[in-house]
Protein backbone atom coordinates (compact mmCIF):
# COMPACT_ATOMS: atom_id res chain seq x y z
CA UNK A 1 0.00 0.00 0.00
CA UNK A 2 1.29 3.45 -0.65
CA UNK A 3 2.16 5.80 2.04
CA UNK A 4 0.49 8.94 1.27
CA UNK A 5 2.12 12.15 3.62
CA UNK A 6 -0.45 14.85 4.22
CA UNK A 7 0.58 17.89 2.37
CA UNK A 8 3.28 19.49 3.40
CA UNK A 9 4.64 17.37 5.75
CA UNK A 10 7.34 15.80 3.73
CA UNK A 11 8.67 19.90 3.98
CA UNK A 12 7.89 19.93 7.72
CA UNK A 13 9.84 16.86 8.70
CA UNK A 14 12.96 17.95 6.28
CA UNK A 15 12.96 20.96 7.94
CA UNK A 16 12.67 19.63 11.33
CA UNK A 17 15.18 17.22 10.50
CA UNK A 18 17.73 19.66 9.56
CA UNK A 19 17.46 22.32 11.73
CA UNK A 20 17.56 19.25 14.58
CA UNK A 21 20.98 18.46 12.44
CA UNK A 22 21.83 22.44 12.27
CA UNK A 23 21.30 23.07 16.16
CA UNK A 24 23.40 19.89 17.57
CA UNK A 25 25.90 21.13 14.97
CA UNK A 26 26.15 24.68 16.15
CA UNK A 27 25.41 22.98 20.30
CA UNK A 28 28.46 20.80 19.63
CA UNK A 29 30.37 22.83 18.15
CA UNK A 30 30.35 25.52 20.71
CA UNK A 31 30.61 22.92 23.23
CA UNK A 32 34.32 21.53 21.61
CA UNK A 33 35.11 25.13 21.17
CA UNK A 34 34.24 26.28 24.87
CA UNK A 35 36.51 23.06 26.37
CA UNK A 36 39.44 23.73 24.27
CA UNK A 37 39.26 26.88 25.48
CA UNK A 38 38.94 26.24 29.36
CA UNK A 39 41.71 23.69 29.11
CA UNK A 40 43.56 25.89 26.87
CA UNK A 41 43.57 29.04 29.48
CA UNK A 42 44.37 26.52 32.68
CA UNK A 43 47.10 25.45 30.88
CA UNK A 44 48.36 29.04 30.24
CA UNK A 45 47.52 29.73 33.84
CA UNK A 46 49.84 26.96 34.82
CA UNK A 47 53.76 25.40 34.70
CA UNK A 48 55.07 22.08 35.75
CA UNK A 49 58.19 22.07 37.22
CA UNK A 50 60.08 18.69 37.03
CA UNK A 51 63.18 18.14 39.39
CA UNK A 52 65.37 15.79 37.68
CA UNK A 53 65.95 12.82 39.61
CA UNK A 54 69.77 12.33 41.17
CA UNK A 55 71.58 9.71 41.02
CA UNK A 56 70.65 8.55 44.37
CA UNK A 57 67.33 9.96 44.36
CA UNK A 58 65.62 13.11 44.86
CA UNK A 59 65.42 13.62 48.04
CA UNK A 60 62.03 15.98 49.77
CA UNK A 61 63.92 18.37 51.62
CA UNK A 62 65.30 19.22 48.17
CA UNK A 63 61.83 19.53 46.44
CA UNK A 64 60.34 21.67 49.55
CA UNK A 65 63.07 24.01 48.75
CA UNK A 66 62.11 24.04 44.94
CA UNK A 67 58.76 24.54 46.02
CA UNK A 68 59.46 27.72 48.34
CA UNK A 69 61.70 29.64 45.70
CA UNK A 70 58.92 29.26 43.23
CA UNK A 71 56.14 30.35 45.68
CA UNK A 72 58.50 33.58 46.31
CA UNK A 73 58.75 34.37 42.65
CA UNK A 74 57.25 37.27 41.59
CA UNK A 75 54.15 35.93 39.16
CA UNK A 76 53.50 32.97 41.46
CA UNK A 77 50.15 32.58 42.60
CA UNK A 78 50.27 28.97 44.18
CA UNK A 79 52.57 25.91 44.32
CA UNK A 80 51.58 22.57 44.85
CA UNK A 81 54.24 19.44 45.27
CA UNK A 82 52.66 16.11 43.72
CA UNK A 83 53.32 13.24 45.50
CA UNK A 84 55.43 10.24 44.23
CA UNK A 85 52.36 8.54 43.58
CA UNK A 86 50.75 11.10 41.36
CA UNK A 87 53.66 11.65 39.69
CA UNK A 88 53.57 7.61 38.82
CA UNK A 89 49.83 7.81 37.80
CA UNK A 90 50.76 11.03 35.25
CA UNK A 91 53.47 9.15 33.88
CA UNK A 92 51.88 5.54 33.70
CA UNK A 93 51.59 5.57 30.31
CA UNK A 94 55.44 6.04 29.47
CA UNK A 95 57.11 4.21 32.57
CA UNK A 96 54.73 1.19 31.63
CA UNK A 97 53.36 0.80 35.26
CA UNK A 98 56.57 0.34 37.02
CA UNK A 99 56.13 0.37 41.09
CA UNK A 100 57.93 0.46 43.97
CA UNK A 101 61.39 0.98 44.08
CA UNK A 102 61.93 2.28 40.07
CA UNK A 103 59.57 5.50 40.74
CA UNK A 104 62.99 6.40 42.54
CA UNK A 105 63.98 7.43 39.12
CA UNK A 106 60.72 9.63 37.79
CA UNK A 107 61.30 13.06 38.41
CA UNK A 108 59.40 15.04 41.42
CA UNK A 109 56.69 16.97 39.69
CA UNK A 110 55.46 20.77 41.15
CA UNK A 111 52.74 22.25 39.75
CA UNK A 112 52.71 26.44 39.45
CA UNK A 113 49.96 28.09 39.17
CA UNK A 114 50.45 31.74 37.97
CA UNK A 115 49.51 35.08 38.77
CA UNK A 116 46.81 35.91 35.74
CA UNK A 117 47.28 39.76 36.55
CA UNK A 118 51.22 39.37 36.29
CA UNK A 119 52.13 35.76 34.89
CA UNK A 120 55.43 34.45 36.10
CA UNK A 121 57.49 33.37 32.11
CA UNK A 122 59.21 30.24 32.10
CA UNK A 123 62.76 31.88 31.84
CA UNK A 124 62.25 33.71 35.33
CA UNK A 125 61.36 30.43 37.05
CA UNK A 126 63.87 28.23 35.48
CA UNK A 127 66.91 31.14 36.44
CA UNK A 128 65.90 31.11 40.02
CA UNK A 129 65.48 27.43 40.56
CA UNK A 130 68.93 27.64 38.62
CA UNK A 131 70.98 30.31 41.06
CA UNK A 132 69.85 27.90 44.27
CA UNK A 133 71.43 25.01 42.33
CA UNK A 134 68.70 23.26 41.71
CA UNK A 135 68.21 20.79 38.72
CA UNK A 136 64.95 21.34 37.09
CA UNK A 137 62.81 21.58 34.10
CA UNK A 138 60.41 24.37 33.38
CA UNK A 139 57.25 23.11 31.57
CA UNK A 140 55.33 25.76 30.61
CA UNK A 141 52.74 23.83 29.12
CA UNK A 142 53.90 25.42 25.04
CA UNK A 143 52.99 22.11 24.01
CA UNK A 144 50.01 21.49 25.06
CA UNK A 145 48.44 24.72 23.95
CA UNK A 146 49.59 24.13 20.46
CA UNK A 147 47.75 20.52 20.61
CA UNK A 148 44.49 22.65 22.03
CA UNK A 149 45.06 25.51 19.86
CA UNK A 150 44.65 22.32 16.92
CA UNK A 151 42.10 20.46 17.97
CA UNK A 152 40.18 23.85 18.00
CA UNK A 153 41.39 24.53 14.58
CA UNK A 154 40.23 20.64 13.53
CA UNK A 155 37.18 20.82 14.99
CA UNK A 156 35.76 24.00 14.10
CA UNK A 157 36.16 23.13 9.86
CA UNK A 158 33.81 19.93 10.17
CA UNK A 159 31.14 21.12 12.10
CA UNK A 160 31.27 24.64 10.49
CA UNK A 161 30.87 22.77 7.55
CA UNK A 162 27.89 20.35 8.52
CA UNK A 163 26.27 23.75 9.67
CA UNK A 164 26.71 25.18 5.75
CA UNK A 165 25.21 21.82 4.49
CA UNK A 166 22.49 21.67 7.08
CA UNK A 167 21.81 25.34 6.24
CA UNK A 168 22.10 24.68 2.72
CA UNK A 169 19.85 22.27 3.05
CA UNK A 170 17.23 24.36 4.51
CA UNK A 171 17.34 26.69 1.92
CA UNK A 172 16.95 23.77 -0.62
CA UNK A 173 13.39 22.49 1.21
CA UNK A 174 12.48 26.37 1.52
CA UNK A 175 12.68 26.61 -2.31
CA UNK A 176 11.32 23.25 -3.05
CA UNK A 177 8.31 23.79 -0.24
CA UNK A 178 7.82 27.12 -2.57
CA UNK A 179 8.32 25.28 -5.52
CA UNK A 180 5.58 22.52 -4.71
CA UNK A 181 3.46 24.72 -3.83
CA UNK A 182 3.56 26.81 -7.00
CA UNK A 183 3.21 23.60 -9.39
CA UNK A 184 -0.16 22.79 -7.08
CA UNK A 185 -1.42 25.92 -7.47
CA UNK A 186 -0.38 27.26 -10.59
CA UNK A 187 -3.40 27.25 -12.43
CA UNK A 188 -4.82 29.15 -10.14
CA UNK A 189 -1.66 31.95 -9.74
CA UNK A 190 -1.62 32.53 -13.79
CA UNK A 191 -5.85 33.27 -13.32
CA UNK A 192 -5.13 35.93 -10.87
CA UNK A 193 -2.59 37.01 -12.88
CA UNK A 194 -4.52 37.07 -16.13
CA UNK A 195 -7.12 39.18 -13.77
CA UNK A 196 -5.15 41.98 -12.74
CA UNK A 197 -3.17 40.53 -9.54
CA UNK A 198 0.69 41.91 -9.81
CA UNK A 199 2.77 39.15 -9.20
CA UNK A 200 4.11 40.65 -6.55
CA UNK A 201 0.24 40.45 -4.61
CA UNK A 202 0.60 36.96 -5.56
CA UNK A 203 3.84 36.10 -3.77
CA UNK A 204 2.25 36.85 -0.78
CA UNK A 205 -0.55 34.16 -0.93
CA UNK A 206 1.87 31.71 -2.21
CA UNK A 207 4.58 32.53 0.32
CA UNK A 208 2.43 32.57 3.43
CA UNK A 209 0.72 28.99 2.60
CA UNK A 210 3.96 28.00 3.28
CA UNK A 211 4.74 29.59 6.18
CA UNK A 212 3.38 27.17 8.82
CA UNK A 213 5.30 24.52 7.60
CA UNK A 214 8.47 26.16 7.60
CA UNK A 215 7.87 27.59 10.79
CA UNK A 216 6.87 24.85 12.75
CA UNK A 217 9.76 22.35 11.04
CA UNK A 218 12.29 24.42 12.60
CA UNK A 219 10.43 25.15 15.92
CA UNK A 220 10.40 21.64 16.15
CA UNK A 221 13.85 20.88 15.00
CA UNK A 222 14.87 23.52 17.52
CA UNK A 223 13.11 21.72 20.14
CA UNK A 224 14.48 18.27 19.12
CA UNK A 225 18.12 19.54 19.14
CA UNK A 226 17.82 21.02 22.55
CA UNK A 227 16.23 18.01 23.75
CA UNK A 228 19.04 15.54 22.31
CA UNK A 229 21.92 18.15 23.61
CA UNK A 230 20.14 17.75 26.88
CA UNK A 231 20.52 14.10 26.73
CA UNK A 232 23.67 13.88 25.62
CA UNK A 233 25.58 16.29 28.23
CA UNK A 234 26.14 19.15 25.88
CA UNK A 235 24.04 21.26 28.03
CA UNK A 236 24.51 20.11 31.91
CA UNK A 237 21.16 18.70 32.66
CA UNK A 238 19.59 20.10 36.64
CA UNK A 239 22.11 22.90 35.76
CA UNK A 240 21.12 26.22 37.42
CA UNK A 241 19.78 28.96 34.53
CA UNK A 242 23.15 30.66 34.44
CA UNK A 243 24.70 27.38 33.22
CA UNK A 244 21.93 26.55 30.83
CA UNK A 245 21.93 30.39 29.30
CA UNK A 246 24.70 29.94 26.73
CA UNK A 247 23.31 26.86 25.03
CA UNK A 248 19.77 28.30 24.84
CA UNK A 249 21.41 31.15 23.82
CA UNK A 250 22.96 29.11 20.99
CA UNK A 251 20.33 26.42 20.22
CA UNK A 252 18.20 29.36 19.65
CA UNK A 253 20.22 31.38 17.36
CA UNK A 254 21.26 27.86 15.38
CA UNK A 255 16.76 27.85 15.09
CA UNK A 256 16.74 31.76 14.09
CA UNK A 257 18.97 31.30 11.27
CA UNK A 258 17.74 27.84 9.90
CA UNK A 259 14.24 29.56 9.61
CA UNK A 260 15.77 32.88 8.55
CA UNK A 261 17.38 31.16 5.87
CA UNK A 262 14.72 28.44 4.54
CA UNK A 263 12.20 31.55 4.94
CA UNK A 264 14.51 33.97 2.64
CA UNK A 265 14.46 31.20 -0.10
CA UNK A 266 11.74 30.13 0.20
CA UNK A 267 10.49 34.17 -0.60
CA UNK A 268 13.17 34.32 -3.18
CA UNK A 269 11.53 30.95 -5.04
CA UNK A 270 7.92 32.74 -4.57
CA UNK A 271 9.24 35.79 -6.68
CA UNK A 272 10.92 33.93 -9.02
CA UNK A 273 8.17 31.11 -10.06
CA UNK A 274 5.34 33.95 -9.83
CA UNK A 275 7.08 35.90 -12.14
CA UNK A 276 7.89 33.13 -14.34
CA UNK A 277 4.02 32.40 -14.31
CA UNK A 278 3.44 36.36 -15.90
CA UNK A 279 3.20 35.51 -19.99
CA UNK B 1 -17.53 44.10 -31.47
CA UNK B 2 -17.93 40.57 -31.95
CA UNK B 3 -15.04 38.51 -32.99
CA UNK B 4 -16.32 35.32 -35.14
CA UNK B 5 -14.52 32.79 -36.80
CA UNK B 6 -14.98 28.94 -37.66
CA UNK B 7 -13.14 26.69 -34.54
CA UNK B 8 -9.50 27.23 -35.24
CA UNK B 9 -9.99 30.62 -36.61
CA UNK B 10 -8.06 32.32 -33.73
CA UNK B 11 -10.45 33.69 -31.65
CA UNK B 12 -9.47 32.64 -28.42
CA UNK B 13 -5.68 33.37 -29.45
CA UNK B 14 -6.95 36.98 -30.21
CA UNK B 15 -8.70 37.32 -27.36
CA UNK B 16 -6.07 35.87 -24.93
CA UNK B 17 -3.97 38.41 -26.59
CA UNK B 18 -6.35 41.48 -25.89
CA UNK B 19 -6.67 40.21 -22.21
CA UNK B 20 -2.72 40.25 -22.14
CA UNK B 21 -2.94 36.21 -21.11
CA UNK B 22 -0.07 35.86 -24.34
CA UNK B 23 2.19 38.29 -25.64
CA UNK B 24 2.88 38.64 -29.22
CA UNK B 25 5.37 37.07 -31.07
CA UNK B 26 5.08 39.70 -33.85
CA UNK B 27 3.16 43.06 -34.37
CA UNK B 28 2.21 45.28 -31.46
CA UNK B 29 -0.98 45.79 -29.26
CA UNK B 30 -2.35 49.47 -27.84
CA UNK B 31 -4.27 49.28 -24.99
CA UNK B 32 -5.92 52.67 -23.31
CA UNK B 33 -2.98 53.97 -25.89
CA UNK B 34 -0.55 52.23 -23.87
CA UNK B 35 1.90 49.44 -25.19
CA UNK B 36 0.89 47.08 -22.52
CA UNK B 37 4.65 44.80 -23.07
CA UNK B 38 6.39 48.24 -23.12
CA UNK B 39 5.27 49.20 -19.31
CA UNK B 40 6.53 47.71 -16.24
CA UNK B 41 4.60 44.43 -14.95
CA UNK B 42 3.02 46.39 -12.09
CA UNK B 43 1.78 48.89 -15.14
CA UNK B 44 0.16 46.11 -16.80
CA UNK B 45 -0.75 44.40 -13.65
CA UNK B 46 -3.01 47.88 -13.11
CA UNK B 47 -4.24 47.64 -17.33
CA UNK B 48 -5.53 43.88 -16.70
CA UNK B 49 -7.60 45.51 -13.73
CA UNK B 50 -8.92 47.72 -16.25
CA UNK B 51 -10.52 44.63 -18.02
CA UNK B 52 -13.15 41.68 -17.38
CA UNK B 53 -12.30 38.62 -19.17
CA UNK B 54 -14.23 35.12 -19.65
CA UNK B 55 -11.74 32.46 -21.01
CA UNK B 56 -12.74 29.84 -22.64
CA UNK B 57 -11.74 27.20 -19.72
CA UNK B 58 -12.94 29.42 -17.32
CA UNK B 59 -9.92 29.35 -15.51
CA UNK B 60 -11.89 29.16 -12.00
CA UNK B 61 -10.05 28.64 -9.09
CA UNK B 62 -10.91 25.65 -7.39
CA UNK B 63 -9.86 26.19 -3.86
CA UNK B 64 -11.94 29.22 -3.48
CA UNK B 65 -15.27 29.32 -3.20
CA UNK B 66 -18.43 30.79 -5.46
CA UNK B 67 -18.22 34.16 -4.14
CA UNK B 68 -15.06 34.29 -3.40
CA UNK B 69 -14.39 33.41 -7.23
CA UNK B 70 -16.42 36.04 -8.28
CA UNK B 71 -15.04 38.68 -5.98
CA UNK B 72 -11.63 38.04 -6.95
CA UNK B 73 -11.20 41.43 -9.41
CA UNK B 74 -12.46 43.34 -6.82
CA UNK B 75 -10.53 42.22 -4.09
CA UNK B 76 -7.85 42.83 -6.12
CA UNK B 77 -8.27 46.37 -6.77
CA UNK B 78 -8.80 46.71 -3.16
CA UNK B 79 -12.57 47.28 -2.92
CA UNK B 80 -13.90 47.49 0.77
CA UNK B 81 -14.73 44.70 2.40
CA UNK B 82 -18.91 45.58 2.85
CA UNK B 83 -19.35 47.03 -0.31
CA UNK B 84 -17.54 43.39 -2.01
CA UNK B 85 -20.15 41.49 -0.04
CA UNK B 86 -22.96 43.88 -1.21
CA UNK B 87 -22.18 43.56 -4.71
CA UNK B 88 -20.88 39.73 -5.01
CA UNK B 89 -24.17 38.90 -3.15
CA UNK B 90 -26.26 41.26 -6.24
CA UNK B 91 -24.33 39.74 -8.75
CA UNK B 92 -24.70 36.25 -7.81
CA UNK B 93 -28.56 36.66 -6.99
CA UNK B 94 -28.40 38.35 -10.75
CA UNK B 95 -26.74 35.23 -12.18
CA UNK B 96 -29.15 32.59 -10.66
CA UNK B 97 -26.10 31.39 -8.14
CA UNK B 98 -26.90 32.55 -4.99
CA UNK B 99 -27.95 29.35 -3.31
CA UNK B 100 -24.18 28.36 -4.41
CA UNK B 101 -22.28 30.98 -2.96
CA UNK B 102 -20.37 28.66 -0.69
CA UNK B 103 -19.91 26.03 -2.61
CA UNK B 104 -16.32 25.14 -4.81
CA UNK B 105 -16.58 25.66 -8.44
CA UNK B 106 -16.38 21.55 -8.75
CA UNK B 107 -19.72 21.24 -7.38
CA UNK B 108 -21.20 23.52 -10.03
CA UNK B 109 -22.39 21.68 -13.47
CA UNK B 110 -20.90 23.57 -16.37
CA UNK B 111 -23.58 26.21 -17.20
CA UNK B 112 -22.98 27.04 -13.84
CA UNK B 113 -19.55 27.57 -13.94
CA UNK B 114 -20.01 29.26 -17.08
CA UNK B 115 -22.44 31.98 -15.63
CA UNK B 116 -19.51 32.60 -12.39
CA UNK B 117 -16.75 33.22 -15.15
CA UNK B 118 -19.30 35.79 -16.36
CA UNK B 119 -19.97 37.01 -12.97
CA UNK B 120 -15.92 37.30 -12.05
CA UNK B 121 -15.50 39.16 -15.40
CA UNK B 122 -17.90 41.86 -14.56
CA UNK B 123 -17.69 42.19 -11.05
CA UNK B 124 -14.67 44.17 -11.57
CA UNK B 125 -16.58 47.05 -13.03
CA UNK B 126 -14.06 47.11 -15.78
CA UNK B 127 -13.70 49.24 -18.93
CA UNK B 128 -13.39 46.84 -21.36
CA UNK B 129 -15.20 43.20 -21.37
CA UNK B 130 -13.16 40.32 -23.09
CA UNK B 131 -15.42 37.08 -23.82
CA UNK B 132 -14.56 34.22 -25.01
CA UNK B 133 -17.68 31.92 -26.17
CA UNK B 134 -19.06 33.65 -22.48
CA UNK B 135 -22.51 31.64 -23.24
CA UNK B 136 -21.40 28.04 -25.04
CA UNK B 137 -22.60 25.84 -22.46
CA UNK B 138 -25.55 27.54 -21.30
CA UNK B 139 -28.97 26.45 -21.24
CA UNK B 140 -30.91 29.17 -23.72
CA UNK B 141 -32.83 30.68 -20.83
CA UNK B 142 -29.29 31.79 -19.14
CA UNK B 143 -27.72 32.57 -21.55
CA UNK B 144 -30.08 34.90 -22.30
CA UNK B 145 -30.02 36.14 -19.04
CA UNK B 146 -26.12 36.74 -19.23
CA UNK B 147 -26.25 38.07 -23.00
CA UNK B 148 -28.98 41.01 -21.39
CA UNK B 149 -26.20 41.46 -18.54
CA UNK B 150 -23.33 42.16 -20.91
CA UNK B 151 -25.53 44.14 -23.12
CA UNK B 152 -26.73 45.99 -20.26
CA UNK B 153 -23.09 47.01 -19.19
CA UNK B 154 -22.59 47.70 -22.83
CA UNK B 155 -25.38 49.97 -22.93
CA UNK B 156 -23.64 51.70 -19.29
CA UNK B 157 -20.55 52.32 -21.34
CA UNK B 158 -18.85 49.30 -21.13
CA UNK B 159 -16.85 47.87 -24.20
CA UNK B 160 -18.00 44.34 -24.99
CA UNK B 161 -15.59 42.61 -27.23
CA UNK B 162 -16.95 38.84 -27.72
CA UNK B 163 -15.82 35.58 -29.81
CA UNK B 164 -18.07 33.43 -30.84
CA UNK B 165 -18.81 30.63 -33.43
CA UNK B 166 -21.90 32.45 -34.22
CA UNK B 167 -21.87 35.45 -35.96
CA UNK B 168 -25.46 36.38 -34.91
CA UNK B 169 -24.96 36.01 -31.15
CA UNK B 170 -25.47 39.54 -30.35
CA UNK B 171 -26.55 42.83 -32.33
CA UNK B 172 -23.00 43.73 -32.70
CA UNK B 173 -22.46 47.30 -34.35
CA UNK B 174 -19.06 45.91 -35.22
CA UNK B 175 -18.10 42.36 -36.67
CA UNK B 176 -14.93 40.81 -37.41
CA UNK B 177 -14.98 37.60 -38.84
CA UNK B 178 -11.34 35.41 -38.43
CA UNK B 179 -9.90 33.31 -41.22
CA UNK B 180 -7.19 30.95 -40.55
CA UNK B 181 -5.77 33.79 -37.99
CA UNK B 182 -6.56 36.86 -40.39
CA UNK B 183 -9.17 39.02 -40.58
CA UNK B 184 -11.61 38.65 -43.51
CA UNK B 185 -10.73 41.88 -45.93
CA UNK B 186 -14.21 43.00 -46.27
CA UNK B 187 -14.76 42.51 -42.62
CA UNK B 188 -12.09 44.60 -41.20
CA UNK B 189 -13.44 46.70 -38.49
Amino acid sequence: MKLQLPQGFATFLILAALTALAGLCALGGATVLERTEVWRTRLAGEMTVAIRPAPAGTSDTEVIRAAEILAGTQGVAEVRVLDRSRVAGLLAPWTAGARGPDLAILPRLIAVDLDIRAPAQRQGLADALSAAGIRAIVDDHQGWRRTALDLRRQAAAPLLGGLAACLAGLAAAGSLSVGREAERRGQALRTRLRLGESPGDCVRSLFLSCVPELGLGTLVGGLIAAALGLASGLATPGANAATLAQPAIILGAATALCAVVAVAFALVTALRRTRDMEP
Amino acid sequence: MLVHGEAGAGKTLLMAMAGLALRPGAGRIQLFGLDPWGVSRQGRARLRRRLGLVFQDLSLIDDMTVAENAALPMRIAGVRPEVLRRDVGELLTWMGLAGKAAARPGDLNHDECQRLAVARAVAGRPEIILADEPVGWMGPEAAARVLRLLLQLNRQGVTLVMASRNPDLVPAPQKLELVRGRPRPEARP
